[in-house]
């Protein structure tokens, strides 16, 4: 029964390193190690972001689903984040903000550290800084706040009162139909492609 | 669109209605069905003879797990060798049921008599847990067969008098024709249940 | 710039594949796939290690003070360094191993790099406030259909499409 390791297992961390290895190889061949690509799903030339993040985020879903139906994988041992309605949203106005002025997320500015990108580099220790920062001002600033908005455990078939196989079909579809949509509105609005 | 997108999208809408009509399975134990529990009660290959239970402690059988059903009050003044104690009210405390989830042991519940034993046997059975087993009789009957056997007056047959000479011996092992039982059987000694941990709460992702 | 982009794997391809690494990893370990956590760790670590009476009294490292075990032998430590020996591999094999700084030819290399502090700076902050970065909250929590999964997604790209447009200069 999966999860195969024990949450205490020291194989865990080997695991980590090979999980790392290929999330690290699949980012850099899709192309995120480059910042500009990145931008470019906020400005219409190039969606690739969009695509390979739903895309991974549907076959995960539905693939877990699978694992389950198929009695491999404990839904109860597996990590399911708390769902903190306001903090999450302004933390996540906060890292959209953060994402058009340095073209990165964390995941990605590690990879493209690797290949050799300095910009990554520096948004590196952006990330570090901003996390001194929110440590040393945690009890001035966020602790309160951090908890705002705790609805629990909530998936999102519950949310709105469809099963979880339902959900994650209704999640397809809309996935189809962003993909349709990003390719149309890049065709539609001729919106040229940036070189970099 | 080419043909090897139109071919992505079928596949993953034809996954996408399958797994919508399926259900989440919320356990990995599934509980069994009500006609299979049924049949599974009425054998009574579910039943060990104390005899047995005796021959497997003395051979110290390393895959035997003896779980004694009774009230702690109960435990403390006797029970087996090797017992461990899970009253039939805290059977389902999630610790106490990390005893029964595995497939290494040979699980033998016993009570006083047979009832209470069997009540945790038929619940344990139910949440799909396998390889239980219920000691006939229960205490009563150890110490009527084991620690006091009687001395039959007339032997019938081979049959009955190997099982005599055999009580007399569990006896002799198991402090013989002791009628304070305690001090054949102290300090139970007993081994923890290789408990899976739970989820413990991950702090947030990345986060 | 023709050949450029052909090198780079179709999006859908590569993103059924990182579904599957993020498979893997609930399988293996029940643990979701992220980026800041281990920056977090790196931090925590740093703090403890310099100002270990600071470290005690302060709400955010007290918890990590008191689990006695480095934050360095973290799950997401290990897996950031994967994702360096990964992206390494992956760029040298496709010829993109190069030490640039890249930006838009409208800005100058020193503005790239104050914006690209800046911004990760504001993901750091956002990423502790919103438990967890695109790949850690977003991805591993729409992957467990996670109410707050796709609330981090629409949060950050609905902030993203919100802020371009002040921004565009930076890009194109």
């Amino acid at each position: 029964m999966a999860p195969i390791f024990e949450q205490t297992s020291e194989w865990n961390l080997i695991i980590a390193l090979l999980i790392g290895i290929a999330f690290g190889w699949v980012l850099e061949r899709a192309g995120f190690s480059t910042s500009r690509k990145l931008a470019g799903v906020f400005y219409g030339y190039d969606f690739v972001v969009i695509k390979v993040f739903f895309t991974a985020a549907i076959t995960a879903s539905l693939g877990l689903l699978f694992l389950n139906y198929f009695g491999v994988l404990d839904f109860s041992k597996v990590w399911m984040p708390t769902t903190f309605l306001w903090s999450t949203i302004v933390g996540g106005i906060i890292m959209g903000l953060g994402f058009i002025l340095g073209g990165f997320c964390p995941g990605t500015s590690v990879c493209a550290v690797a290949t050799g990108k300095i910009d990554a580099l520096a948004f590196v220790v952006g990330i570090t800084l901003g996390i001194f920062f929110y440590s040393f001002t945690y009890e001035y600033l966020w602790e309160d706040f951090r908890e705002y908005g705790n609805i629990g455990n909530v998936k999102i078939g519950e949310l709105i009162g469809v099963t979880e196989g339902v959900a994650v079909l209704i999640f397809i579809l809309f996935g189809l139909f962003a993909f349709w949509l990003v390719d149309k509105i890049k065709k539609e609005y001729n919106i040229k492609d940036v070189e970099y | 669109m080419n043909g090897k997108n139109l071919f992505g999208i079928i596949l993953l809408i034809i996954l996408g209605i399958f797994i919508a009509f399926t259900s989440l399975k919320k356990h990995g134990k599934t509980e069994i069905e009500p006609d299979k529990l049924i049949n599974k009660t009425i054998q009574k290959t579910r039943y060990v003879l104390p005899e047995e239970v005796a021959e497997s402690i003395i051979s110290e059988d390393p895959t035997l797990q003896l779980i004694d059903v009774r009230t702690h009050k109960f435990y403390s003044k006797f029970t087996l060798k090797g017992a461990i104690n899970i009253p039939l009210s805290e059977l389902f405390k999630e610790e106490n049921l990390a005893y029964f989830d595995q497939d290494i042991y040979k699980t033998i519940l016993f009570s006083n008599g047979t009832s209470d034993a069997d009540v945790a046997w038929i619940l344990a059975t139910r949440l799909g847990y396998k390889n239980i087993y219920v000691m006939k009789g229960g205490l009563n009957q150890w110490v009527e067969n084991i620690l006091q056997p009687k001395e039959n007056e007339v032997i019938w047959d081979r049959v009955d008098d190997q099982l005599y000479q055999y009580r007399k011996g569990a006896s002799e092992y198991f402090g013989g024709k002791v009628v304070e039982p305690e001090e054949g059987v102290s300090a139970p000694k007993t081994k923890t249940p290789i408990v899976k941990k739970g989820k413990k709460q991950v702090s947030g992702g990345c986060g | 710039m023709e050949d450029k982009s052909k090198k780079y794997m179709n999006p859908y391809i590569a993103g059924v594949l990182l579904g599957f690494v993020i498979m893997a990893a609930f399988f293996f370990s029940g643990e979701g796939i992220g980026g800041s956590g281990a920056f977090k760790d790196i931090v925590k670590t740093t703090v403890i290690d310099l100002a270990p009476k600071y470290a005690e009294n302060s709400n955010y490292f007290k918890s990590a003070v008191e689990a006695n075990e480095s934050p360095m032998k973290s799950w997401l430590i290990f897996e950031v360094l994967g994702v360096l020996i990964g992206a390494a591999i992956s760029a040298a094999f496709a010829g993109r191993l190069k030490l640039k700084i890249e930006h838009s030819p409208k800005i100058s290399s020193k503005t790239r790099i104050i914006f690209a502090i800046l911004g990760g700076a504001l993901f750091g902050i956002g990423s502790q406030l919103g438990r967890g970065c695109t790949s850690g909250a977003g991805l591993s929590g729409m992957a467990v259909m996670s109410v707050s999964g796709f609330l981090v997604v629409v949060a950050i790209f609905g902030s993203g499409y919100l802020f371009a447009w002040f921004f565009r200069k930076l890009w194109i």
